[in-house]
């Protein structure tokens, strides 16, 4: 258990920060969606960052409030932030049995400061299995018979995780604030969504083959007292409605969240996961799909969303790297000024 | 691509990056021997990057900073959590709270010294997202970018909740003083003297014999790969009262031999020119 390659501090637990209250401000509302239920958040995504590896993507999902200038030290409003580097195809280690496949691995890693609880530096299981999720993802779309006896990595770097659901109490005094209130972990949801989307950039700029490129996309059930909402729902006293890439902050109540991994041009889905309560939705009158179908259709329609993302980020960079290539190729005899 | 026909036959030529990968070592010296006597990156030999430093771009943490220089990329973040002065335990000498008291303690002038109940520890994370040449200069600036940005909440022993409480406002936390600033240069010494068979001369009487060697300040992954002399040093202003100035704070050197007292005297004067493009980065970015 004892790591020893890193510096490790003083042993004993360190706690994060306990805040009061602070009295002269007025207490903070908790940041609420402002975004239309059938909107996703915004997203950055940047092939290229890392020219070591042969693919690498980041990708950001704008914070869900707008910062304003905020007096305060705990800032509640953070965004996505993922980096993914693909390394391979290279041969297997000979210690490696043959295959006639593409091996893949994925790892997920959260840096130690990607959340509210500090991370450790080891994997831990919700780390593995979000690993098992990307790799299950992915392996639907590698044409993976055309590279046999190699191996491609996907590391998948969180720098900044979506926080856990009003699970914390804002400013609240008292020791609040651990991962409390029912089902927690939605944030969860959103990495994976995030990840799989992240990966197929990274695995894409590595210029490996594909049958499609996969896209994340989160649909939730929530229940909002206040939303001014125009659908029947189902049960009158709690209006639930699905929204497209929930922020677990931005919802007080989160019932379920159905995550799903989608080939737009192959209409196929590699990975779903579901969590939660999906009984009772507004589902159209006299439909026959069940609560579940309602929800994935509204996942499958988030991931077409974020597709769009990631084919036009895939085409700018494609189209940089024609332009570069595009002066080497007419080449008369050796440069010696060359070009950074 | 259109295929060419084998008639149409042109002279063998290869675009620059190909040179590049089969004769690093011929391609880089064809550029320092050329006329204007430039890198491959365009830069001249004593010419460092100038880093690129964003701060407090991470939420979870009370101080981050992003560092890119050339291909180098490292995120640094820093959390401040509190360490109870009852939780530790098995303390090595160095991390007993009697020493760590005197090492770090209060100010002389607090003559009634309180009781310490809890320590702010800080959890340093380095990642190199992206890694291309020497990472010791950037995963340093990287650190001090982040301890900058740090900023500690005010904290106080809450005898009702036998907690350490911090307030929450931002006018009431405070940042780290740091002694001094310490930066880090690294450059490599590119030598072709005995490099018989390594080099294609440009010279017609064979290479080797007019062997010369460039230092090059601040060096690329490639420009790395063929240098086999590489100095790292570490400069800061001169803190004490002898005067105004510079001093060294660490001087490192691996591989070859040509780098004697004078030229070392020239990289330790590059690294203090050095020191001050990296100080207006830094301190630009806070």
């Amino acid at each position: 258990m004892a790591d020893r390659r890193r510096i490790n501090p003083p042993s004993g637990p360190t706690i994060t920060p306990i805040f009061l209250a602070s009295p002269s401000d007025p207490p903070t509302q908790p940041p609420h969606r402002t975004r239309p239920p059938h909107e996703i958040r915004k997203i950055f995504l940047k092939t290229g960052l890392t020219p070591s590896a042969s693919g690498s993507a980041y990708l950001e999902l704008e914070p869900s409030s707008s910062p304003k200038p905020t007096t305060c030290v705990d800032r509640s409003t953070s965004a996505l932030k993922l980096t993914c580097t693909v390394h391979g195809p290279r041969p297997l280690p000979r210690s490696v049995p043959f295959s006639p496949h593409l091996l893949l691995t994925a790892h997920v890693k959260f840096a130690p400061f990607a959340s509210k609880h500090r991370r450790g530096y080891v994997r831990d299981t919700s780390e593995r299995d979000l690993s098992v999720h990307v790799e299950t993802a992915l392996r639907g779309l590698l044409i993976s018979e055309r590279w046999p006896k190699s191996g491609v990595d996907v590391v998948i770097t969180i720098l900044e995780a979506e926080d856990d659901g009003p699970a914390f109490t804002e400013g609240g005094s008292g020791g609040a604030g651990d991962g409390a209130g029912g089902l927690s972990g939605w944030g969860m949801m959103s990495v994976l969504s995030g990840c799989m989307t992240v990966a197929s950039a990274a695995i894409a700029d590595a210029g490996i083959d594909c049958s499609d490129l996969v896209s994340g996309g989160v649909a939730a059930v929530v229940r909002q007292p206040s939303f001014p909402h125009t659908q029947t729902g189902a049960s009158k006293a709690s209006p639930k409605e699905i929204v497209l890439d929930p922020c677990p902050s931005e919802h007080a109540d989160i019932l379920a969240v159905c995550v799903v991994g989608y080939l737009r041009s192959r209409d196929q889905i590699t990975e779903i996961w579901t969590r939660g309560d999906m009984e009772g939705l507004p589902g159209e009158e006299g439909s026959e799909q069940s609560n579940f179908e309602v929800l994935l259709d509204q996942a499958v329609e988030a991931a077409v969303s974020s597709r769009l993302v990631l084919d036009a980020a895939l085409k700018e960079a494609t189209e940089y790297k024609l332009q570069k290539m595009a002066p080497a190729l007419p080449s008369s005899g050796e440069k010696v000024k060359g070009s950074d | 691509m259109a295929k060419q026909p084998i008639s149409a036959a042109q002279p063998l030529s290869f675009p620059p990056s190909h040179f590049a990968k089969l004769a690093p070592r011929s391609y880089l010296h064809a550029h320092l021997s050329s006329s204007n006597g430039r890198r491959p990156s365009g830069r001249l030999p004593h010419e460092a990057r100038k880093p690129q430093i964003n701060t407090g771009s991470l939420t979870h943490c009370h101080g981050s900073a992003v560092v890119r220089a050339g291909d180098n990329a490292v995120v640094c973040g820093i959390r401040a959590e509190i360490l109870n002065a009852s939780d530790i335990v098995d303390c090595t000498p160095a991390t007993k709270p009697e020493e760590l008291e005197q090492r770090y303690g209060t100010d002389e002038e607090d003559s009634q010294r309180p009781e310490i109940k809890a320590y702010y520890t800080l959890h340093i994370t380095l990642l190199v997202l992206s890694l291309s040449g020497p990472p010791f200069p950037t995963i340093w600036t990287a650190l001090l970018s982040a301890l900058r940005n740090t900023r500690l909440p005010k904290a106080w022993w809450d005898a009702d909740r036998q907690s350490v409480i911090c307030s929450p406002l931002i006018s009431d936390s405070k940042p780290l003083r740091l002694n001094g600033l310490p930066i880090a240069m690294s450059c490599g010494v590119f030598n072709t003297e005995k490099d018989g068979a390594g080099l294609v001369s440009q010279n017609a009487d064979g290479g080797g014999k007019d062997g010369k060697k460039w230092i090059l300040c601040d060096t690329d992954g490639f420009e790395e790969g063929c240098c086999e002399e590489e100095i790292t040093v570490v400069v800061r202003e001169r803190q004490a009262a002898s005067g105004r100035g510079m001093e060294i704070v660490r001087i490192e050197k691996c591989g070859g031999g040509v780098v004697g007292r004078e030229e070392m005297r020239e990289v330790v004067m590059l690294a203090e020119e050095r020191w001050k493009v990296v100080k207006e980065a830094v301190e630009g970015s806070a």
